[in-house]
């Protein structure tokens, strides 16, 4: 899988080109997102518009990656659908995460 | 309508996604949302844990699935040869949204299969595991009366 990068201000958007987030991608997507912030990146969104089903595992890969950025780092969900979002809620990850309708909403956030 | 549906697959994640998909599509004009989301969840969890929690006898070992659904009820029995799984014992993750460094990021899934069903029955029998989970449905046409 990849993960398609451009830059919103301060913040750094990643698209998956994926749409399962599951075990048999989540090692990959944990690859490819590590990847992303070894520049040191600091704000972080996932858009995941194109995501139809994420699990434990997809969405473990995300927490990783938030543990991996800096203490003061910010990492952003967007274009949550309906299971993504449900996935959140049920695990109790959209108290953890900035959960925003689009990408471009995080810049009020900030 | 009802469905049954019975898979035997690889006992690989690729099988997992595919089973999964294969649900979901036979599934979503039959039950509404949540119901589908709860019921690829569950499944989805259950298989990927089969196949993570492999034993060393049986690495090739099938991974059957069946699924009933039958009115407003919905079962999927689930037969493998791996560890011992027993889903009533098993600690609940902790979710610390101001520690980050303790938010867990693998073990939810156990979890989430018993916050999606209504009821989760385990059976182990000379090396055999088998797990049944049954949940109430709201069926696509029900929603909308």
């Amino acid at each position: 899988m990849n993960l398609q990068s451009h830059m919103l201000n301060e913040w750094k958007v990643l698209v998956p080109d994926e749409p399962r987030l599951d075990a048999y991608v989540a090692e990959e997507f944990k690859k490819r997102l590590l990847e992303a912030i070894e520049d040191g990146t600091r704000h972080l969104v996932l858009d995941l518009s194109g995501v139809e089903f994420m699990d434990s595992s997809g969405l473990g890969a995300i927490v990783y990656c938030l543990q991996r950025m800096a203490e003061n780092g910010s990492l952003a969900i967007a274009g949550a659908q309906e299971p993504v979002a449900l996935m959140l809620r049920l695990t109790h990850m959209d108290k953890v995460f900035v959960v925003v309708d689009e990408p471009e909403n995080v810049l009020q956030e900030s | 309508m009802d469905l049954k549906l019975e898979f035997n697959a690889g006992r690989n994640l690729l099988a997992v996604r595919q089973i999964s998909t294969i649900l979901r599509g036979a599934l979503s004009s039959l039950l509404a949302p949540g119901s589908l989301f709860a019921v690829e969840v569950a499944l989805t969890e259950h298989c990927t844990n089969a196949v993570k929690h492999v034993s060393h006898q049986e690495t090739d070992g099938p991974l059957t699935v069946q699924l009933d659904l039958t009115g407003d009820e919905i079962r999927l029995k689930f037969v493998d040869r791996g560890e011992p799984f027993d889903s009533g014992d098993f600690v609940r993750p902790i979710v610390d949204a101001d520690n980050r460094s303790c938010l867990p990021t693998n073990g939810m899934g156990l979890s989430l299969i018993h916050d999606t069903m209504d009821e989760v029955n385990f059976q182990r029998e000379d090396d055999v595991n088998t797990v049944t989970l049954v949940k109430k449905v709201t069926r696509l046409e029900q929603e909308g009366a």
